[in-house]
């Protein structure tokens, strides 16, 4: 501001005197201004300043304590509180406003003083500013700190953003705008939407705290009261809870990424998404019977009313389904995370269950559907408009009434009549339709329960075996479908009363057209009336109906589910009360099962007018048709078809002449006879099958269509079975008088109780199986069929004890000869049908385990591999000799069994067989040669001594015995020659070949008269080697050259016979007509050989030190047999039936007594082939050479094993240390001593050295 | 939200139930020692009963078999403790994560399973594969280990055996047949010779004569001879087990040159290192 100058000029005086007042007045001016500033500095500014400061201050105070937890920020910053926070916008137009205030300050802080202040009120002014600025400084700081952690709330938990949730918002805001008038439900919503809308808010601003507090435990407890929330029972799911469980949904999955992670949140958040899906499944499933409905509705004229709703509802359900399954996404979960996997993965695994549900629900969709179809529709009620109509023409008839009243008094009656006929259409019309409503509740209440059940039913099912609750859910499930069921009843109780209280009413209604005159209008009036109690009527039957279907979807479900509930559940449910229900139900099932036959038949005109329908009935009609057909063919045509058959199968006409041919054609298991005879009972079974298979045809069609029908089917059926059972039987079972080819042969009294047992059983069976399949497809009663399956064991427990009772002689005939206490208590024969029954039942137990024991015995005798089970049982049944050894008896009684017992074995087979032979060679001479194969001790030379006198009786005999090996064949033929009696033969020179030498020798050996060649030892004719087996090709060649002149009887060594007769490209075998094999001795034949032998030799054996435990009387006697069989089972199985090795063992076994016409059997030591285990490969290949070649030398050995001769030393002097081997006295051939012998074949055997047999 | 459910869901620690870690090593030592201990037992009992050997051999590789998973199942199910949604979850995308990670051993490992039942070979069966040709000695988890005749143990992984050729010289039965070639000078006596093969093989301890012994004569080049024509004299017989297989062949080689210089039946390769007569000295 520039200081006025003070200029004198005369002539300006204007100016000056301007001058000079401004001059004057600006002092005056001058000093109220600088006052006015100071003024303005000291009242406004500065407390402005300070203001501002304090306030910033307190916000910032505020803040910090906001921070801490302990302020609000309503309090701190009351602006915000309003503002949209969880907006980005917001928050960056919040950001932009908090960077202009910093530029504002910042601008603040440099700018000049107020005028007119004196330096030190500049300097206050300054600092007042500076320290204000100061404070707001530090407030937006805070506000700053809290947009930040608005912001970074908001990258965390995206799904709290006011944008992701303004539709959800709008939707709740729509729903919560109600009229006065909106109905209870609509209500309820917007009671719902209110609540939800102040959830979310008051969720957003716990969210709030969470970010800016740190640790604050608002949101945590928010979403923990929301997540343990229950959820709503099964009953009480509807729109309103619908939406607040999806506003918890949507709260807990937009608010959870704000908290620390919790298995126990997601499991919530998932079962409230899982609970949602499946609150929506039924709808789903409502969706897909409505389009049933549908296609049912577009055959039949169904009201298409309740179709539109619920095709409506399906949409519903649809949409509903599509939000559910993708709520993982809209709730911000990363779907493709291993949460997200999860979830969808959970989902559509549900997805897929409920579509399981979905298919198991199919066959009562269609069953509802045929219902529909069939005219039983629940929906039949009386509309609006039918009522009004009703009202309007009653009125209308009481108008025209009081017209008449003036004129004519009976057409005025009349008129009234009419009204009142028509006010009566009208009241029962309306209290029809509320009725009705009133009972589509209750059942829709109770469909849907069912349909709840089946799904639990289907889920807890469909839960693996290891979740522990399982069986839990599936008695509840079971306990309230029973619950429903009884409510079902109820209901259809009630409506059986309502139905009969109307057709009571109806009934005492007045004809009202007494005393009147015929009029249109009252004939027309009355048949509305009528047609109204008719439709009424119709209308419960419908309801009626509706309930019977149900309660029998129920009990189908309780029946499926029957199985698997704890028995605890299933004795829970009382079965006679529940039975009396049943049969209570029984009349109304029959009469509602009678009017859907009905109904099916009124739409039968209806269904004639389809396509579909005739080509459906043609194609069901010509299966039957050809069912028919074929079923009166087979019948007619099968008594000739077996015939046919039985002469293409019999024996030809010759083969009829000679009986014993004609048993031949049957296996060893059957009984021969007349196949032609067979005609008659098979022609019986082949009817009765046919029945069955036709009949069953006719059920299987018949049962899911008309169960009622089934049963004649079934009863075709069940008679076929009922003569077949018998017929197979009596087939099976012949008695000597029948000549046709069976099974068995038994008495007549035997076969007879046989086949009363099987009749009676069959018949029962299938009366009861009868029984079952009515009260289950046709009067659909579960518990009945419990009660019959309950009567039914009964009677057959009955029947089973009948039939003891019946064969209760065969029985204790059976036992006769038993020694126990029980079996001599069981066949006592005793008239008291109790006791009688009791003994025959007993002894029909103790019979089936002898018999199975028998079995198990033969299946351990005839498996080679079990046989040692049959040993190691058998010395278990033996006493082992324990304490002081009983000296052996002595040498002469040993020396004399020695000497017996070979001379009196006796093989009467195997002789019978070479006789027969030698017998036929006789007749026409060829191929005379025999073969006796045995292994060494078997017998070979007895049997050929034994048939001595038989072939010496009509030709020469000259034996044979190599008693060395000869391989080579020159000299082989040259001592064949020399043996038969030609020491001339002088075979070519060494340039011919060993065939001529053959034929050379054949032809001296053809000069001979007609011999008889034993020969002995015929093995030792080669060597298992290279070029060793010459000779008994060349001598076999001779053999046969000359067997039609010379008949020989050749004895070879078992194994290398076996050997032999594997390679048959060197040594041909077939040249011998017939081969004697001599089987291992059975127990019983090594039992009566040494018995006999050693009673021979003046001794008695006996088996008393056998006996494990000393008894008298007949028990002793039982023990003693037992023993006795024990001990020539262990001997036959340990000897291999060798007769040799079974002397030598008996030998071992025998003690002496007292007596010495006595001796003691004891048990022998054997060796066990586990004492070989450590035998090497040498030492088991060298003992198969010697099974082979026994009396081998250790140079054949050597040859033979191709091993160094070294080797084969040591390996046999080292088996014959061990006892195993013995030299002969000659001490140059070497075989298997007879008391190894056994377990070392048994060894070699199952190590595979020696594999043929 | 996502992340961090996603992240400790997959976290396999938190499913650890620590408590339990002592009882799943007692059922792995158990399963350890129960495996060996009927492996063994197996073993041991086909070799005393030679003629079920490789029966039991196989019993012996199903049983480990079985004892591992079975004790894997144990350990699994008491160590980690899933809710049904955790296992879908770890089932899930940790199946797929492990899927890959160990993409050939799980292959290997459903190959164990599907060769242990389809059975194109068998424990103790004797196979060609690629170039390996040995006893099959057992079929892992992982792989199948083959000893060769160089008594060398071969391991080759299950995976492999599926979509490769895989011969089994005696299909799960003991004996096997070996072929064996012999070559002789063409103008030698044939005759003679097939007869001596036949004799060495039916001769030979380690023959099994259940089965035919069959001789093939057959004129040709000799395998890697330089061009040099033979008789060769091809035996196939089998050996009563295949543990012989070579021996086998030792001894019908040994028994056969010596017969045949006991006939003066002379080789093709003696043919081939005499000077032919008609060259001059």
């Amino acid at each position: 501001m520039t200081q006025p100058i003070l200029r004198a000029r005369p002539i300006r005086m204007f100016q000056m005197g301007w001058l000079l007042t401004t001059l004057w007045l600006s002092p005056a001016w001058a000093g109220p201004q600088e006052d006015v500033a100071r003024a303005r500095l000291v009242q406004t500014v500065l407390p402005n300043l300070q203001a501002r400061r304090e306030r910033a201050t307190e916000q910032t105070r505020a803040a910090q304590a906001l921070f801490k937890g302990t302020g609000a920020l309503e309090t701190t910053f009351p602006e915000l509180s309003a503002a949209p926070l969880f907006s980005a916008g917001f928050i960056e137009s919040e950001r932009a406003a908090l960077q202009t205030r910093s530029q504002q300050r910042a601008t603040d802080r440099v700018s000049s003083p107020p005028a007119h202040l004196l330096p030190a009120q500049i300097l206050k002014w300054r600092t007042a500013l500076q320290h204000t600025l100061d404070a707001e400084e530090q407030s937006d700081v805070s506000r700053r700190r809290i947009l930040n952690a608005i912001g970074a709330g908001l990258v965390r938990a995206p799904g709290l953003a006011e944008t992701e949730t303004v539709e959800m918002e709008e939707r709740w805001k729509r729903l919560r705008t109600v009229v006065p008038d909106a109905t209870p439900k609509e209500k309820k919503l917007a009671q719902a939407a209110g609540q939800a809308a102040g959830l979310l808010h008051r969720l957003r601003a716990a969210a709030l705290r969470q970010v800016l507090v740190p640790g604050d435990p608002t949101l945590a407890n928010l979403i923990d009261l929301d997540a343990n929330a229950s959820l709503p029972t099964a009953q009480s799911w509807s729109t309103a809870t619908v939406l607040l469980v999806e506003a918890r949904l949507e709260r807990l999955s937009r608010a959870a990424p704000l908290l620390e992670q919790s298995d126990t949140l997601i499991e919530r958040i998932e079962g409230l998404q899982m609970a949602l899906v499946e609150q929506a499944l039924p709808e789903l499933r409502l969706a897909i019977e409505a389009q049933k409905l549908a296609q049912a509705s577009a055959k039949e004229e169904i009201a298409m009313e309740p179709i539109d709703e619920l095709r409506q509802a399906a949409a519903q359900a649809r949409n509903h389904l599509e939000l559910m399954t993708t709520a993982a996404a809209e709730s911000g979960l990363d779907l493709t995370g291993t949460g997200g996997g999860a979830f969808v993965e959970h989902h559509r695994l549900n997805i897929a269950l409920a579509q399981l549900k979905l298919a198991t629900m199919q066959a009562r969709i269609d069953r509802r559907t045929l219902l529909a179809q069939s005219g039983l529709s629940l929906d039949v009620r009386a509309t609006e408009a039918d009522i009004a109509k009703a009202k309007a023409t009653a009125e209308d008839a009481r108008k025209k009434a009081l017209d008449a009243k003036e004129g004519d008094r009976g057409a005025a009656q009349l008129q009234m009549l009419i009204a009142d006929l028509r006010a009566r259409i009208a009241a029962d019309l309306e209290q029809e339709g509320a009725r009705h409503d009133q009972a589509a509740v209750r059942y829709e209440a109770l469909h849907r329960a069912v349909e709840e059940h089946s799904q639990a039913i289907s889920v807890a099912t469909a839960l693996s075996p290891l979740v522990t609750d399982r069986g839990d859910r599936i008695d509840a499930t079971y306990r309230a479908l029973s619950k429903t069921i009884r409510q079902i009843r109820e209901e259809r109780e009630h409506l059986s009363e309502v139905l009969q209280e109307t057709i009571q009413t109806q009934d005492s209604l007045e004809n009202p057209r007494d005393n009147l005159p015929e009029s249109e209008d009252l004939t027309e009036a009355i048949s509305d009336l009528n047609e109204t109690h008719s439709s009424i009527r119709r209308n419960i039957e419908g309801e009626l109906d509706a309930a019977l279907f149900l309660l029998a979807t129920a009990k189908d479900l309780r029946t499926r589910i029957r199985s698997w509930t704890s028995i605890q559940s299933r004795r829970s449910a009382d079965l006679l009360p529940e039975v009396s229900r049943e049969l209570r139900e029984l009349p109304a099932i029959l009469r509602a099962d009678m009017r859907g036959h009905q109904a099916q038949l009124n739409a039968l005109p209806t269904r004639l007018r389809e396509l579909n329908a005739w080509g459906e009935w043609l194609f069901s009609g010509l299966k039957l048709l050809i069912l028919l057909l074929l079923w009166t063919l087979v019948r007619r045509q099968s008594g000739s078809w077996i015939e046919t058959a039985l002469t293409t199968l019999g024996p030809t006409s010759q083969q009829r002449a000679r009986p014993w041919e004609r048993t031949q054609m049957y296996p060893s298991w059957m009984v021969g006879g007349d196949l032609q005879a067979l005609q008659e009972p098979l022609a019986r079974i082949t009817s009765a099958l046919i029945d069955i298979i036709i009949a069953g045809c006719f059920l299987a069609f018949l049962t899911p269509r008309l169960p009622s029908m089934g049963v004649a089917a079934y009863i075709v059926c069940g008679a076929g079975l009922v003569r077949l059972v018998p017929e197979l039987i009596g087939l099976a079972i012949i008695t000597p008088a029948h000549t046709r080819p069976a099974l068995q042969v038994t008495s007549e009294s035997t076969r007879q109780l046989l086949l009363w047992t099987a009749r009676v059983t069959v018949t029962w069976i299938v009366f009861e199986a009868g029984l079952i399949y009515v009260a289950e497809h046709v009067l659909e009663a579960d518990f009945l069929v419990l009660l019959i399956e309950t009567v039914g064991s009964v009677v057959l427990v009955f029947i089973a004890l009948g039939a003891v009772y019946r064969w209760g002689p065969d029985i204790q005939s059976r036992l006769k000869d038993d020694d126990g206490v029980i079996q001599r208590w069981a066949a006592i024969e005793n008239k008291g049908i109790f006791v009688q029954t009791l003994r025959a039942t007993t002894g029909a137990i103790i019979l089936g385990i002898q018999w199975c024991l028998r079995l198990i015995g033969r299946i351990i005798d005839r498996r080679a591999g079990l046989s040692w089970i049959g040993a190691a049982l058998a010395r278990r049944q033996l006493k082992e000799d324990e304490g002081t050894p009983t000296p052996a008896i002595d040498a002469t009684l040993r020396a004399a069994i020695e000497q017996i017992a070979p001379d009196r074995i006796d093989n009467p087979a195997a002789a019978h067989r070479v006789q027969t032979v030698f017998d036929e060679w006789q007749v026409q001479r060829r191929q005379g040669m025999v073969a006796v194969i045995g292994d060494r001790g078997m017998g070979k030379k007895r049997l050929i001594r034994s048939l001595r006198p038989i072939l010496s009786a009509d030709m020469d005999i000259v034996e044979l015995t190599l008693d060395h090996r000869i391989t080579d064949p020159g000299r082989a033929l040259v001592w064949l020659a020399k043996q038969a009696g030609i020491d001339s033969l002088q075979l070519p020179s060494n340039t011919a070949g060993t065939s001529e030498w053959t034929e050379h020798t054949a032809d001296a050996l053809r000069g001979r008269p007609p011999t008889v060649f034993i020969f002995q030892n015929t093995h030792r004719l080669f060597l298992r080697s290279v070029g060793r087996f010459q000779a008994m090709r060349a001598v076999l060649g001779a053999m046969q050259a000359c067997s039609g002149h010379h008949f020989w009887l050749c004895a070879f060594h078992g194994p290398a016979w076996t050997f032999l007769d594997g390679i048959g490209e060197v040594v041909n075998l077939s040249s011998f007509r017939e081969r004697v094999l001599l089987e291992p001795l059975s127990p019983s034949a090594i039992s009566s050989w040494l018995e006999s032998s050693t009673l021979s030799a003046g001794a008695t054996p006996q088996y008393n030190r056998l006996v494990q435990r000393e008894t008298t009387g007949k028990e002793q006697a039982r023990l003693l047999d037992r023993a006795s069989r024990a001990y020539w089972r262990l001997l036959a199985e340990s000897s291999q039936g060798n007769p040799r090795v079974a002397l030598a063992f008996w030998l071992k076994g025998l003690r002496q007594t007292s007596d010495p016409g006595l001796v003691d059997i004891g048990l022998f030591n054997t060796p066990e082939s586990i004492d070989l285990e450590d035998l090497s490969d040498t030492d088991m290949f060298t003992l198969t050479a010697l099974i082979i070649h026994n009396g081998a030398t250790l140079e054949e050995l050597h040859e033979s094993l191709n091993l160094p001769p070294g080797e084969v030393h040591s390996t046999c002097r080292n088996l014959e240390s061990r006892t195993i081997i013995q030299i002969d006295e000659a001490g140059d051939s070497l075989h298997v001593t007879d008391f190894w012998l056994p377990a070392v074949e048994r060894l070699l055997r199952r190590r595979s050295f020696l594999h043929r047999r | 939200m996502p992340t961090e459910l996603t992240e400790g869901s997959t976290n396999l620690l938190h499913f650890v139930v620590w408590d339990r870690i002592p009882f799943a090593i007692v059922v792995i030592v158990i399963a350890f020692v129960v495996g060996r201990f009927a492996s063994r037992s197996l073993d041991a009992l086909g070799e005393r009963i030679s003629t079920r050997r490789l029966l039991f051999k196989q019993v012996s590789a199903i049983t480990r078999f079985a004892v591992l998973m079975v004790a894997t199942a144990m350990v699994g199910s008491s160590v980690f403790s899933f809710s049904r949604e955790a296992l879908l979850a770890v089932g899930g995308s940790a199946a797929v994560a492990i899927g890959f990670a160990f993409k050939d051993l799980l292959a290997s490992l459903m190959a164990g399973i599907i060769l242990l039942f389809d059975r194109p070979f068998q424990v103790g069966d004797r196979i060609q594969f690629d170039k390996t040709y040995g006893e099959v000695v057992e079929i892992g988890l992982r792989s199948v280990r083959i000893n060769t005749l160089d008594d060398n143990l071969v391991s080759i992984p299950n995976h492999l055996f599926l979509n490769q050729v895989v011969a089994s010289a005696n299909a799960g039965a003991l004996h096997q047949m070996c072929v064996y070639p012999f070559y002789i000078g063409c103008n030698e006596n044939i005759g003679a010779a097939k007869q001596i093969v036949y004799e060495a093989v039916a001769s030979s301890r380690y023959v099994y004569l259940d089965k035919p012994i069959v001789v093939v004569v057959r004129e040709g080049p000799v395998p890697d001879g330089a061009e040099r024509f033979a008789i060769e004299i091809k035996v196939k017989a089998y050996v009563f087990d295949g543990r012989y297989e070579t021996a086998f062949g030792t001894d019908v080689t040994e028994r056969v040159r010596r017969a045949f210089d006991e006939h003066g039946i002379r080789t093709a390769g003696q043919i081939e290192w005499e000077i032919p007569s008609s060259l001059p000295a």
